[in-house]
């Protein structure tokens, strides 16, 4: 079965993005199961669920639970994932401190895509996404900020890399765009609102890009440009 | 000149010296900006909450948190010019400052709770139902772990907010831009699109 594996942010994200129903369309695209870890359920419910702000959102996302497009992902990942955190915590030191940078839930989704030989994970999170594909961009960005020698130990991270299995990673941002070129938000583009707004496909593909932006996807402005630029060049291209 | 002295009676080089002498720091000079308050002041006391954020991400120790959401707090309730509330102000950041002085660490928390309990009691009074000032300040400074490399998830457990309130506010921020990264989004992207043909 295939299957994706999400952290709380993309789930956060289109919550409060008003796009939780694009994720039930893009779940029949893609024909497989969508899991979320346990840890991470009780981030995207209970917790909202005690605020005032975001209490609306998480009944929201309780009835796609109950719908079931996401699923908790059930076998218990708890030990697995201690281990992993602890050696994605031994990566980056500072004098001879290690430094901290990802929480339990973040490393436990990582797990469980690998478990479940996932397609990918979904996950907006610049840090955990960063330890894997780019450390040394972790290594400047860190540089910059504490104004103090941040050392990279490679025999942690060869070991931590060992720990866990090649995932590919995605984020919101991609989602939508998928969906934008499935015509999956063709519904804005009526005759009706193509008179009302003008250049109305662009600044659908723009509003959808920046909203999962300013909602907290990791991603930035150039590669938001570049994006628009491609999607609309490619939808000139077709339409000739 | 009073950091001088704190060299010389927190001794010893070990961590939390480090960590000790950095607050004392901190609540010295929030003391010598809040004797006359200016409105160069605030941005001053704004700009001093963040000094011990780095500490904050080495060590992620309760105490450099606390004070950094603190004196951030403390700059928003002085913004809103209450004077009836500076002579406790001034009373617990001086209590606070003695009894980490004096190496007497759970009176010197003790006294930043309260100052904290303060805050909030002013806080209350101008009946806001969302976020109240110490929430925007936990935000603020989760905003400034984050910068500083921590993940979202691990910015938000140290300051026990959640990721909801977190993520809003960073995606509102540039903090995301201003590292230019190796990946090719494009790349990401056919990825992504072989997900679903």
């Amino acid at each position: 079965m295939r299957a994706l594996v999400f952290d709380a942010g993309p789930i956060i994200n289109f919550a409060t993005n008003n796009l939780l129903w694009f994720l039930e369309e893009i779940k029949k695209r893609f024909n497989g199961d969508f899991y979320i870890p346990k840890s991470v359920k009780e981030e995207l419910i209970n917790k909202p669920l005690r605020t005032r702000r975001f209490k609306f959102e998480a009944m929201q996302i309780a009835e796609i639970f109950v719908k079931g497009v996401l699923k908790a992902y059930e076998e218990d990942t708890h030990d697995e994932a201690l281990k992993l955190l602890d050696a994605a915590n031994k990566i980056f030191f500072v004098k001879k401190q290690p430094l901290r940078l990802v929480h339990f839930g973040e490393i436990e989704a990582l797990v469980i895509a690998g478990k479940l030989n996932a397609d990918a994970l979904v996950i907006d999170e610049r840090t955990t996404r960063l330890i894997l594909e780019e450390p040394e961009a972790l290594v400047r960005i860190m540089e910059r900020r504490l104004h103090k020698k941040v050392k990279l130990n490679n025999d942690n991270l060869r070991f931590f890399r060992k720990l866990v299995p090649k995932v590919n990673m995605i984020r919101s941002f991609e989602l939508v765009t998928i969906g934008y070129e499935l015509g999956m938000f063709n519904r804005f583009l009526s005759a009706g609102e193509k008179k009302l707004v003008p250049d109305a496909e662009k600044q659908l593909l723009l509003a959808l890009l920046w909203g999962v932006k300013l909602n907290g996807c990791a991603v930035t402005e150039q590669e938001l440009t570049k994006v628009v630029q491609h999607e609309i060049s490619s939808r000139k291209r077709k339409v000739l | 000149m009073f950091i001088n002295n704190h060299f010389f009676l927190i001794r010893g080089d070990n961590l939390q010296a480090d960590i000790k002498r950095d607050i004392l720091q901190i609540i010295d000079n929030a003391i010598e900006i809040l004797r006359i308050i200016e409105e160069k002041d605030l941005i001053e006391l704004k700009e001093l909450s963040n000094h011990t954020i780095h500490n904050a991400s080495i060590y992620q120790d309760k105490d450099s948190i606390t004070i950094a959401v603190t004196i951030y707090a403390l700059s928003k309730i002085i913004e809103r010019n209450d004077a009836k509330v500076w002579p406790s102000i001034f009373y617990r950041l001086n209590a606070a400052r003695k009894y980490l002085w004096q190496n007497q660490d759970d009176k010197y928390r003790k006294e930043i709770e309260n100052l904290l309990k303060d805050i909030a009691k002013v806080d209350s009074r101008l009946k806001l139902y969302a976020e109240t000032v110490i929430d925007q300040a936990k935000i603020k400074k989760g905003g400034k772990l984050f910068e500083h490399g921590l993940s979202m998830g691990k910015a938000s457990e140290l300051l026990g907010i959640s990721q909801w309130e977190l993520q809003s506010y960073i995606g509102n921020t540039k903090l995301v831009d201003a590292e230019a990264m190796k990946t090719n989004v494009l790349e990401r992207l056919r990825f992504a699109r072989g997900l679903f043909q």
